[in-house]
């Protein structure tokens, strides 16, 4: 009986030891982590609208859920602007549910004219050498074109809304497809009225 | 010249399992298997430290405690100070918490010895998971991506093989790396073997000589009696 | 029902557990020498990973985010795990002795397997909800039972001395396991 509780404390020891290390290693690099997290999130705007000179996050939108029925998240949406502070477009990070293994998240830079700048992948996590290779394959599609929806094809695209789908991954290009689909919905209906501008 | 030995190759099998996922490129192998030589060698000296102090019936939890910790710290400082790297490995960090290597080191190796016989221990396992993952990756990213750490190495008519860097792929590339491993062991077993035979048949011809030398003197001294 | 159905198709066999994700070779290759074997096995998975999961999730969704400590989760998925298996043994042992015999051996070597803390760890990585968590966890398990009953039976039929000496013994398994990867393969298809 002695030795049971012997074992339990030195267990419970053991556990409280571990879980006090890790916590305070946790806090002491707390301000290093935020930094990364800004730096990355500045890269993948920069990344899709490297005109503008500054980036204006708009409070009104966090998160929003399921835009235009699509099973996406439009987690946040900057407005970008240059240096003498006229709009040139925005940004919008969005999170796409639709992934083979969980959530894309990408940045995706619209123009004020409704061009797709581009799209940044910031977070996936599909099946590697196939899903995986989106950022290689799927990023560049997305690059300065003015369309208003867009829809893919596993032959060759023709036309200028077609997207290449990585062959053997489809569910991954839809799912990155339909984000950027639902941001420009987004774009078209909230944004693009004027009366959203700050 | 020596075998690689069976043990060897089992604990190698042990650890790979949750390596070789990511084995695709050799940033990722050479990033986990680095990973893991670290985690078992901290492993190894907290828990040779302690050895004296773990209870005997709850050793394999407190082993999985202190690997844990140590590889939950590396999770934590890798998503401060290189990120995309954690993402990239993704479930593979966690997983060398079960790590076969790691977890066989520990128990063979850091609970019976001192401390530096265990770091020792431990850094010849960890290197030669390190080396084995290495080379696993570096074999199916060149023939997968025909790069090597992001390179390009082939020239680019020499079409890449896509099966290498997927799933199968994986299986296939351990097959062969083993199949070399059975190889060698064989090709130096038969040369131990052969090594082997000739003494044996030294050792006859020994005692036979020494059977004639002793039978020639018996004779010298009956001749030299019959002599006198 | 349709994602459900999508989900199950999924995780047993397009995103199979040992032949797509890799979790759970040693398991595999240890306990695929007879079909009875590998039967017991999987089923000793199929339970661990299947309550595991749910207690993890548990932890996972109930304690560690509401207290924004996310980062113990590696450290509490096998501490779990190592106690589910206890449990189980414990409670095998008291009300149902016979099939404690025959599952202990597999039982005792979970406590570290790979199938279980991967299945665990990336349900919380993808933010599974609780019944979605477990529901995967528990069609990831018999997706690697059904594997590894496969691989048992296709173990038998290989005649050992047709086999080059090279690849006697584990290479021919490996390879074996690797034709049987680009077979599953294809179910991805069916997506």
């Amino acid at each position: 009986m002695n030795n049971k509780i012997k074992n339990e404390l030195v267990l419970l020891c053991a556990i409280l030891c571990s879980v006090a290390l890790l916590v305070s290693l946790h806090e002491v690099t707390k301000e290093q982590r935020l930094k990364q997290e800004e730096t990355s999130r500045n890269e993948a705007i920069l990344e899709v609208f490297d005109t503008a000179t500054s980036f204006q996050r708009m409070d009104s939108v966090e998160n929003i859920a399921g835009y235009g029925e699509y099973n996406c998240t439009i987690n946040e949406v900057f407005i970008a602007q240059d240096a003498t502070g006229v709009t040139l477009g925005y940004v919008l990070i969005i999170t796409s549910h639709e992934g083979y293994m969980g959530d894309i998240t990408f940045s995706l830079g619209i123009a004020m004219d409704g061009t797709t700048k581009g799209i940044f992948i910031t977070s996936i996590k599909e099946t590697s050498g196939m899903g995986m290779l989106a950022a290689e394959i799927l990023q560049p599609q997305f690059k300065d074109k003015l369309v208003e929806m867009f829809s893919y094809t596993k032959t060759p695209a023709v036309y200028d809304n077609q997207i290449d789908a990585i062959s053997g991954a489809t569910t991954t290009t839809n799912a990155v497809m339909n984000g950027v689909n639902a941001g420009l919905s987004y774009f078209y209906n909230e944004l693009q009225g004027g009366d959203q501008n700050e | 010249m020596s075998k690689i030995s069976e043990k060897s190759i089992m604990y190698m099998m042990l650890g790979l399992c949750p390596a070789l996922a990511i084995s695709t490129t050799v940033k990722a192998g050479l990033a986990i298997g680095l990973i893991t030589l670290i985690v078992i060698i901290l492993s190894n000296t907290v828990i040779s430290l302690l050895r004296n102090r773990i209870p005997e019936g709850i050793r394999t939890a407190v082993f999985v405690i202190i690997i844990a910790t140590f590889v939950s710290a590396i999770q934590i400082l890798l998503e401060c100070y290189q990120p995309e790297l954690k993402n990239e490995l993704g479930l593979a960090l966690p997983l060398v918490v079960v790590n076969g290597t790691v977890l066989g080191s520990v128990e063979k190796s850091a609970y019976k010895n001192k401390v530096i016989p265990a770091i020792r221990d431990g850094f010849v396992m960890g290197l030669a998971f390190l080396i084995v993952i290495t080379l696993i990756s570096s074999i199916r990213e060149l023939f997968g991506h025909g790069s090597l750490y992001g390179m390009s190495v082939l020239p680019s008519a020499i079409r890449p093989i896509g099966i290498t860097t997927l799933a199968p792929g994986a299986f296939f590339v351990l097959a062969i790396l083993l199949a070399l491993a059975n190889k060698w062991n064989s090709a130096v077993g038969k040369n131990t073997n052969a090594e082997k035979k000739l003494n044996v048949e030294k050792n006859r011809m020994n005692e036979k000589e020494e059977t004639k030398i002793e039978e020639i003197k018996i004779e010298n001294e009956r001749g030299a009696e019959a002599d006198e | 029902m349709n994602s459900i159905f999508l989900l199950a198709i999924g995780a047993a066999f397009v995103n199979n557990i040992v032949l797509t994700q890799f979790l759970g070779l040693s398991s595999f290759f240890d306990s695929s020498k007879r079909i009875r074997t590998a039967t017991g096995m999987g089923i000793s998975v199929v339970l661990i990973t299947t309550i595991a999961a749910f207690l993890s999730g548990l932890f996972y969704l109930f304690i560690l985010t509401p207290l924004h400590v996310t980062y113990l989760n590696t450290l509490i998925v096998v501490l779990v795990n190592i106690g589910t298996v206890k449990a189980v043994c414990l409670f095998f042992e008291k009300y149902l002795l016979a099939l404690y015999q025959k599952l202990e051996s597999y039982l005792s070597v979970i406590t570290v397997n790979c199938v279980v803390i991967g299945v665990a760890i990336s349900s919380a990585n993808q933010s599974y909800s609780l019944l979605h968590s477990t529901l995967y966890a528990f069609v990831a398990s018999i997706g690697f039972t059904f594997t590894i009953i496969i691989f048992a039976g296709i173990r038998k039929q290989i005649v050992e001395k047709e086999v080059p000496e090279s690849f006697r013994g584990m290479p021919i398994n490996l390879i074996t396991a690797g034709l049987m990867a680009i077979s599953f393969w294809g179910f991805s298809m069916l997506l």
